[in-house]
């Protein structure tokens, strides 16, 4: 197959491989997920303009047919318009690379280990068991991500940035005005950059971290679960941080303009440790 | 859309993995992974606990061997499982429908991210109020005006402790700064506090 107009609800089975998947999409839901099958893609639900299937050279293309002339410019005024919503699900090797672009709506990626760009306007990123370098970026709503390694880039304007149960090794987390919550079961030599304006940052790191902690804020308050980082800035109110934890090999730096920051220490396991890879 | 695994019932496919033979947590996961095709796989957070759980309630015991702990069912859990052998079979349709369809599959995920997040912010915030209320917080540079001659028994006892209590504080915490102690030193030495202030709270209230 190389191209189908995906008109009404649809499921696809791709034969070849697929070592790129690139999606444009406008408006509804997208979920990309890693599997060990062939590669799919189901679309169920898509409303007045079809949804594009391309695949070609182990490229897979899947966009939403663009709105042109009036309808176009109706968009931008409001409900005058609808926007037609789709709900598309694509599965493909783990390996391969992603680019996801949706405007509105809510985009899950899954299982990933390839480089990914996730980027959504207003909606909701769920990013879950991800190993590559993965880029998210989105103007107004949530980041969420789950058990996510490798490297993170996450970016909002206005949304929350969250990261559970993280193994990434690189992080770097920037909002205007959402908070950034981690918990990082950061790796040696771990790359730890977040920053906000407004927002409050959470950050918790391993109790034995190596890290060169650099911890700032203009007018919000630190806590530090680290006694033995130095604290500096008048008193009543900490706000600034500094210090080694361990060898001071990685490093820690997070910084807010009005936020309030946290650094808490994460008990290590001894019993989870020795089970995992 | 009802969760493949709301409602206790990942507990309940983790009795049936283990009924198979003893496993270790690791191992579970890939074996969750591979019956989802690699479309999900757990996360140790989700699988730990539930585990952990299980151990209390009796069904799976644990051994440890070369430092990695293998659970296996015990005779309580396999009653348990043949007494919801019928919820299994529901459940194992339930797996492979989800497996088909990649937007069921997607709304789990969603959930369990969103669930994890909720519970870890909750955790968070916790956590960030025990180590403020913890800190060590500087007694106040002026000390207590000494208390006039004309004052009863009750207030000259009241100033000494204050003086007791600043300085109680001011010598503990110059005491931790003095030197660079360990963590585990330093953890024993908040659940003296905290045992000190139990104490105090339970004579004083």
């Amino acid at each position: 197959m190389t191209h189908r107009t995906v008109d009404s609800p649809q499921r696809l089975t791709l034969d070849g491989p697929v070592d790129r998947v690139d999606v444009r999409l406008l408006s509804g839901r997208l979920n990309v997920v890693a599997t060990d099958g062939p590669a799919r893609v189901d679309v169920t639900r898509v409303g007045r303009r079809p949804v594009h299937v391309e695949h070609r050279d182990g490229r897979l293309v899947v966009r939403q047919e663009h709105l042109r002339g009036w309808a176009g410019f109706l968009r931008w005024m409001g409900p005058l318009a609808r926007w037609p919503r789709v709900d598309v699900s694509v599965a493909v090797p783990a390996d391969a690379a992603a680019d996801l672009v949706l405007v509105d709506g809510s985009l899950v990626a899954s299982g990933l280990c390839g480089a990914a760009r996730v980027e959504v306007t207003a909606g909701r990123i769920t990013l879950m068991g991800l190993r590559g370098r993965t880029t998210a970026k989105i103007t107004a709503g949530a980041v969420e991500a789950l058990g996510v390694a490798g490297e993170l880039d996450l970016r909002t304007v206005s949304g929350e940035v969250t990261l559970a149960d993280s193994t990434a090794g690189h992080v770097r987390a920037q909002t205007v005005s959402g908070a950034i919550t981690c918990d990082l079961d950061n790796p040696r030599g771990s790359d730890i950059q977040l920053t906000t304006i407004s927002g409050g940052i959470t950050v918790r790191v391993r109790a034995d971290s190596d890290l060169t902690v650099r911890l700032h804020t203009t007018s919000g308050r630190v806590t530090s679960g680290f006694p033995q980082l130095r604290a500096e800035g008048g008193l009543p109110v900490l706000r600034n941080s500094e210090g080694v934890l361990g060898t001071g090999a990685g490093r820690l730096w997070a910084s807010a303009t009005s936020g309030s920051i946290a650094l808490l220490a994460r008990p290590v396991d001894v019993d989870e440790e020795g089970e995992l890879p | 859309m009802t969760a493949v695994f709301g409602h206790g019932r990942l507990r309940l496919y983790l009795l049936k993995l283990l009924a198979d033979g003893p496993r270790h947590g690791y191992e579970l996961i890939r074996l969750l992974e591979e019956r989802f095709l690699g479309l999900y796989a757990p996360s140790a957070g989700t699988i730990y606990p539930r585990l952990q759980r299980l151990e209390g309630d009796g069904l799976v015991t644990h051994t440890a061997a070369g430092g990695r702990k293998v659970y296996e069912i015990t005779d309580a859990g396999r009653a348990e499982l043949r007494q919801r052998a019928d919820e299994l079979a529901t459940l194992e349709s339930d797996i492979t429908a989800s497996v088909q369809d990649l937007s069921a599959l997607a709304g789990e995920i969603r959930s369990e991210v969103r669930g994890s997040v909720r519970d870890l912010k909750r955790e968070l915030r916790e956590a960030t109020r025990q180590t403020r209320r913890t800190r060590w917080a500087p007694p106040a540079s002026d000390p207590a005006p000494a208390p006039g001659p004309a004052a009863s028994d009750d207030e000259r006892l009241l100033a000494e402790f204050d003086r007791r209590l600043a300085a109680f504080g001011t010598e503990v915490g110059a005491l931790v700064r003095a030197r660079r102690f360990s963590d585990s030193q330093l953890r024993t030495a908040i659940r003296v506090l905290d045992g000190a202030l139990d104490g105090l709270r339970r004579l004083l209230r």
